[in-house]
């Protein structure tokens, strides 16, 4: 939930469908109150509109002909009315989806932590960019599957590089940790450490070829060379 | 915001007839088959285009477009001009459905579907052009580099991404206020490089 007293700070992420179900309709009833958030809002909604226009494809021409037909038998609503005909999304929203994603370089080879750390601090910017040229990519592919031993886990991929996260997974048992793998023709290569906390991990690798497997399995601390247990999620993305 | 008679950049992928969207959805609103023929005509591929950047399936895109198109026929007697334009209502109805059906239940059902029909798609992808540059683009492009990489990241997975802030903050690594305030900076230097609202 947010906090109340910051709603006005919320118009730009309203803006951006960015909130969550409770949160959007949380700051439409404020919405109402105040004047400024909503000339705000109708100003960032312009804005938006342009980032809009950028992504713009040619429509199929038989959405042309569906909604033509469409329209024919479509009742349209009269413009007196109490209730603005813009609100209508029913989607539900995934409850609780707040997850608190770690992002780790999880590039070649293992190293220890202090490795690791120094490398994060280094490619904290690169990979920001990186997750985000993945994320929005329009032609992502993206896939889920359930972990063996609980939770979900989600691959993101686009341009050579990948986002895997999870949901819900359990710790590693004592002394162990989960480890990610590449796999292509046969060949395994170490991802690097995934680390878990409540449930939520997160990964970025770049240099995949789309052709590549992902691969997580429960390796003793510090990692193995190759897998000695079976994993509990293997990812594709065919 | 409205009133001049230049319609907002973007939505325009044909040459602009004199009369702005805002008056052709007036006469939509009674009924004019052939106005809403115009307004489909200048919205269509944003429309379509906005709902793929956030949904990535083909598929998915064209049933949103479907039905964001029927609901500006069916509600263009509410569309307010003096609340905004013609095009910011439009592309707010497209993202608000792409956004909810990307996060409802079904939409993480369909995905492992998606990644099978991944064959179709890219047959489709063949067949899909980009659509050409205009000048308009250019201006959303320079205005987008003129905000700081941190702004644009969480303004550009929110919305070409469709996710939530709590989502980018996670995935940024990045305190929820912290994105919020970005998310906002951005959003204010990208209106007013693109001059949009000043004319309220």
């Amino acid at each position: 939930m947010p906090d109340l007293h910051d709603l006005h700070t919320l118009s730009a992420a309203y803006a951006l469908d960015a909130l969550d179900d409770l949160e959007r309709r949380a700051f439409e009833r404020h919405l109402h109150d105040c004047e400024s958030c909503s000339l705000e809002v109708r100003e960032f909604s312009e804005a938006t509109a342009s980032l809009a226009a950028r992504v713009a494809e040619p429509a199929p021409a038989r959405l042309h002909s569906a909604v033509m037909s469409e329209i024919g038998r479509t009742r349209q609503l009269s413009s007196s009315s109490g209730r603005p005909a813009r609100r209508f999304g029913q989607g539900r929203l995934l409850a609780g989806a707040a997850a608190v994603l770690l992002v780790i370089a999880g590039v070649a080879g293992l190293g220890g932590t202090a490795w690791r750390e120094h490398r994060l601090a280094q490619e904290a910017r690169t990979t920001a960019a990186g997750i985000t040229r993945v994320l929005t990519d329009p032609d992502r592919i993206e896939t889920t599957r359930e972990v063996s031993g609980g939770g979900r886990a989600t691959m993101v991929m686009a341009d050579g590089g990948a986002v895997l996260s999870t949901r819900g997974v359990p710790d590693a048992p004592s002394g162990h940790e989960y480890q990610m793998w590449v796999m292509r023709d046969g060949t395994v290569q170490s991802g690097g450490i995934l680390s878990v906390q409540d449930g939520d991990g997160s990964a970025f690798m770049t240099g995949l070829s789309t052709d590549v497997r992902l691969a997580v399995s429960v390796e003793p601390a510090g990692g193995s060379e190759r897998p000695t247990t079976t994993p509990v999620v293997e990812l594709g993305a065919s | 915001m409205v009133g001049r008679q230049e319609v907002a950049p973007g939505l325009s992928s044909v040459p602009e007839p004199g009369e702005t969207t805002e008056a052709l959805l007036e006469r939509v609103g009674r009924g004019d088959e052939a106005a809403f023929e115009q307004v489909y005509a200048r919205v269509a591929d944003v429309v379509f285009g906005l709902a793929r950047s956030v949904l990535r399936d083909p598929h998915q895109a064209e049933e949103v477009a479907q039905e964001v198109l029927l609901e500006v026929w069916r509600s263009a007697a509410r569309f307010d001009a003096a609340k905004g334009s013609a095009r910011a209502w439009i592309a707010t109805l497209t993202h608000r459905r792409a956004v909810d059906r990307v996060r409802s239940s079904q939409a993480s059902r369909n995905r492992d579907q998606a990644v099978a029909s991944r064959s179709n798609e890219r047959e489709y992808d063949e067949v899909v052009e980009k659509v050409e540059r205009t000048l308009d683009a250019e201006r959303v492009r320079h205005c987008l580099d003129g905000l700081t990489p941190r702004q644009r990241d969480t303004v550009t997975l929110a919305y070409y991404g469709g996710r939530s802030y709590a989502d980018v903050a996670g995935l940024l690594k990045l305190p929820l206020g912290t994105v919020k305030t970005r998310m906002r900076d951005g959003l204010i230097r990208l209106r007013d490089c693109l001059g949009v609202g000043s004319d309220a």
